[in-house]
């Protein structure tokens, strides 16, 4: 059975230039250092992430690899350094700017609201590509109506394509835990991104719910070509669809390159010893 | 690939519905209900009489002024124990609008009354908004506790600003209400419904449930919206809500600013009902603590967050004292005087002081949680989380 | 300069009720993360008791009785409401003590009636001069009760078992399960400690010298202060508490003397509220950081 198609969206959104018409552009994070009282989170991490490709960030616990995507997302401010998407310098930015920058994020424990519906929850991903406030919303002005509708049909798309389809309607509280870690990813997707962010997709699955994970993010990456950078654990699943992995060790980054580079390097080796590292 | 997503699917509970119901049983039945619902309130003046019509507005009061608290405190998360003071603004600034010009006391604007109206909205709004920046630093219980210092300064201000409270002692009358020059009293045009006159009495239930049905349309239009979406983000994880493209401060702003909005509204109300707006001599009074808990208590009763659920707590809380009042004559009770006397008010205190207990004990989505699950029952579907 | 002085050694006087106030609130806090809403009534109940057995049993055999009674409300109120609340989280808690507020407070009004007993010992009423200040004797013996009570607390909290295991519930609650800490039991007595505070402290309160008024909903009120005492303080923080009680205590003398005495309640949240815009978690408290 052949998985549904995720069209790419070719309706303008209500603002000018539709994102079907964004292409991904690099990230580029220039030496960032992170503190945290004595503590260096982040020792001048540098890396880029080429534009649609799918870039991985790697380490053993505590490397540094959360905090590092949440200066990515604004959720903390870096104490040195830049983050620049293309042109855009994100360094600094109140995280809800970047939403409709183009930049998706899905979260670790899935950060969803388990009482509201699988629709409910992905339609705040679509909160950038709205407007109206209370009046316009509460008074239920045709435009407001017209285009959460419209919003809807492409939040239902979304969610077809992850499988999510039957369970639409159903409260996230009720669902499996993998459908859950769906409905985070179908969010981000919500954004219309231009950049992905994952933070361990995978965390909690088994092997097969991995590797259909793996074949998911690899066909989100080819259908809409957006740009990927996954934080994982998982070996397999980063070694197996990364186009790049950078590993970071303690917050500082020592290695960068295609997975085959990055698993024979004898520092990666020996940060992750006693674990496997294929 | 899909296969195991479908098996993953098949796993889940039988409820789950196909993905796009087009015509939704329920939704059709709860509209028909609300409707039916309206034609009562409608009819209602014709038979009941002044008294019991005003026991009903005092209950619309209440309704006004806890959807506006369920918004803020159920769908934003935020915590507000200010209730009152929005009262007092919305009633002194209905008043102070609305009053005559050349008095000597206090001071007036002579406005019209309906323009007062909107107002005295907008000021509590204003005020809801400058108050924004410190809840939006504060979390929790300790942005609850900072809401109460507002009740305190206006107890002050109620005191102290005479000339434009009128005073605790005095107090001063409002304008009475009146719409493109209709009066909302017994003068003006004489008019009769099916044979019964349409006087101040039922000319103010129309008026109040006009301005409930108002309330409680935008409320839950908003709250099913992308406003509502965007608070309920806020509440349960501010990090993921704000990654969402959602401002948090704005988002929260934004509802203190609604809430206070109708709590101005419910002020307004408040200081046409009394026909008097007199400020309190203690913090506890018609807008002290113990309102912002009733109102509060409102709001626990019927379910946070849920706008139904907050009409159905203020009849309870509203309408038990003024019910009590009026069966009081008719059944001899709360005739005992003095100490230890029963009062009506009394009564209804210990009602809804023990239905908050029962609620956070035994259901503590209120009374919108068990309504859900008397629906589902009927009509075998997990209904989300009603806005 | 002689005014100054009065106001602050008598508001400090009033500081110490609070701070006793505020370090049974808390207490509970640290214990369970809810805020007792129902702080007031626990007071008034203690009150209560006070009036009730007055006669029979004298002063102080009364006040011991207040005392007692306050605790096991409390203790009650943990163990028959609280935890019986199986998916009740913090804040859902936090709003039952408020109807546990409601009722008990309306209550024990009710059956006031419009009497006010004054329960101060045989020290109230009685005020002294020294060196050209006067001073109120209740609010010395409150002073000097309670320092007594707060380094009795203070070491409890340091050196017993559990004070070590309140501590250890408060920084992680399953670890210190998981190291055998009975939750319950440190909850309950968290409890019934608040409520002998309370007990205490309304003895204090309904006297000539503090308040003026004896008990009724105005004592209430007052102990509502305990609040902002403790938001002040930082709601996880004893030293805060005692802190925030004796700030409150202080601003409320002075305000009432220099500006108003109705501003005098409005003053002491208003200095809540400064002090929270500037630390939003209360001046000793731990900030919350949200994991990502």
């Amino acid at each position: 059975m052949t998985p549904p198609e995720l069209p790419v969206t070719t309706e303008a959104s209500p603002r000018a230039g539709g994102f079907a018409t964004r292409t991904p552009e690099k990230l580029c994070v220039e030496n960032v250092s992170l503190r945290f009282g004595g503590i260096r989170a982040l020792d001048e991490v540098s890396f880029t992430v080429a534009p649609g490709s799918l870039h991985a960030l790697i380490g053993p616990n505590g490397a540094g690899k959360s905090s590092c995507f949440n200066v990515i997302s604004g959720l903390y401010r870096a104490d040195d350094g830049r983050v620049r998407l293309g042109e855009t310098d994100l360094t600094g930015l109140a995280p809800h700017k970047l939403a409709g920058l183009g930049v998706g994020r899905s979260f670790q424990n899935a950060a969803l609201s388990p009482g509201s519906t699988v629709l409910d929850n992905v339609m705040l991903g679509r909160h950038a590509l709205t407007r109206g406030g209370f009046l316009e919303v509460g008074l239920r002005l045709p435009w407001t109506v017209r285009a959460e509708r419209r919003h809807a049909e492409r939040v239902r798309e979304i969610c077809a394509f992850l499988g999510l389809g039957p369970v639409v309607d159903a409260p996230v509280g009720a669902l499996p835990y993998g459908a859950v870690k769906r409905v985070d990813l179908a969010r981000a997707l919500a954004v219309e991104p231009v950049l992905l962010l994952l933070d361990e997709p995978a965390a909690g699955m088994n092997a097969s719910e991995t590797a259909e994970l793996a074949g998911t993010i690899s066909e989100i990456r080819t259908e809409l070509g957006i740009s990927i950078l996954l934080v994982e654990h998982d070996m397999g699943l980063v070694m197996g669809i990364a186009d790049r992995v950078t590993v970071l060790d303690f917050g500082r980054r020592i290695a960068d390159g295609t997975p085959a580079e990055v698993q024979s390097d004898p520092d990666v080796i020996k940060a992750y010893l006693g674990t496997e590292a294929a | 690939m899909s296969d195991s997503a479908v098996s993953e699917v098949d796993t889940l509970p039988e409820t789950a519905e196909p993905a796009r119901p087009r015509r939704d049983p329920a939704k059709l039945v709860r509209t028909a209900a609300w409707l039916a619902l309206l034609v009562v309130l409608l009819a209602l003046p014709l038979y009941l009489d002044a008294a019991w019509l005003k026991a009903g507005q005092y209950m619309m009061i209440g309704a006004v002024g806890a959807i506006g608290l369920t918004l803020v405190v159920g769908q934003a998360g935020q915590l507000s124990l200010a209730h009152a003071f929005f009262l007092l603004a919305g009633g002194t600034a209905y008043t102070v609008l609305s009053g005559p010009t050349g008095d000597d006391r206090v001071i007036g604007f002579g406005l019209d009354p309906g323009l007062s109206l909107l107002g005295a909205v907008a000021v509590a709004a204003l005020l809801g908004l400058a108050f924004a920046p410190v809840a939006g630093r504060l979390r929790g219980i300790y942005l609850g506790v900072a809401s109460l210092a507002l009740v305190f300064l206006g107890l002050y201000f109620g005191q102290s600003a005479e000339e434009l409270t009128g005073g605790t002692s005095t107090g001063r009358t409002p304008a009475p209400f009146s719409l493109f020059g209709f009066p909302f009293t017994n003068d003006g045009p004489q008019l009769a419904l099916l044979g019964v006159p349409i006087r101040a009495a039922e000319r103010m239930w129309y008026l109040f449930l006009l301005l409930t049905v108002i309330a409680f349309v935008i409320a839950r239009g908003a709250a099913g919206g992308r406003v509502g979406r965007s608070w309920r983000a806020v509440r349960d994880n501010e990090a993921a809500a704000a990654v969402m493209g959602v401002s948090v401060l704005r988002a929260k702003a934004g509802a203190f600013a609604v809430s206070s909005a109708y709590g101005g509204l419910a002020g307004a109300m408040t200081v046409l009902w009394f026909d008097i707006l007199k400020p309190d001599e203690s913090e506890f009074g018609t807008y002290g603590i113990n309102v912002s808990i009733a109102f509060l208590a409102m709001v626990i009763i019927g379910g946070l967050g849920s706008v139904p659920g907050a009409l159905v707590g203020a009849l309870i809380v509203n309408g038990l004292p003024q019910v009590l009042a009026l069966y009081s004559a008719d059944l001899g009770w709360f005739s005992g005087t003095g100490d230890g006397a029963l009062t009506p008010v009394l009564v209804s205190s210990f009602v809804y002081g023990a239905a908050i207990i029962l609620v956070v004990l035994f259901e503590p989505g209120g009374l919108a949680a068990i309504g859900r699950r008397i629906t589902q029952r009927r009509f075998r579907r997990q209904p989300p989380e009603e806005p | 300069m002689n005014t100054f002085l009065q106001l602050v050694v008598n508001g400090l006087g009033k500081g110490a009720v609070f701070a006793l106030l505020a370090l049974g609130f808390v207490i509970i806090f640290k214990a369970t993360e809810v805020v007792n809403f129902a702080h007031g009534s626990l007071v008034l109940f203690g009150g209560y008791l006070v009036v009730v057995t007055r006669d029979a049993l004298g002063w102080v055999g009364a006040s011991l009785v207040g005392i007692v009674s306050a605790g096991v409300l409390g203790l009650l109120v943990e163990r028959l409401l609280l935890s019986r609340s199986r998916h009740a989280d913090a804040n859902s808690l936090a709003l039952l003590t408020i109807g546990v507020d409601v009722m008990v407070t309306e209550e024990i009004v009710r059956r006031l009636g419009v009497t006010l007993p004054f329960l101060g010992g045989a020290w109230d009423a009685k005020p002294f001069q020294l060196g050209g200040i006067t001073l109120f004797r209740t609010h010395l013996v409150a002073l000097g009760v309670a320092a007594v009570l707060i380094t009795a607390f203070w070491l409890a909290f340091k050196y017993s078992n559990w004070g070590v295991a309140m501590r250890a519930q408060a920084e992680n609650r399953e670890a210190a399960a998981l190291m055998g800490i009975r939750s319950s039991r440190v909850t309950a007595t968290a409890w019934l400690v608040a409520g002998l505070l309370a007990g205490v402290a309304v003895l204090f309160i309904a006297t000539q010298d503090f308040s003026g008024a004896g008990l009724s909903r105005g004592t209430h009120s007052i102990a509502l202060a305990a609040f902002p005492a403790a938001i002040l303080g930082g709601l996880d923080s004893t030293a805060g508490a005692v802190v925030g009680g004796l700030v409150v205590g202080l601003v409320e003398a002075l305000s009432a003397q220099y500006v108003s005495f109705d501003f005098s309640k409005s003053a002491v949240f208003l200095v809540m509220l400064v002090v929270l815009v500037v630390r939003p978690s209360g001046l000793f408290g731990t900030r919350e950081r949200t994991r990502v």
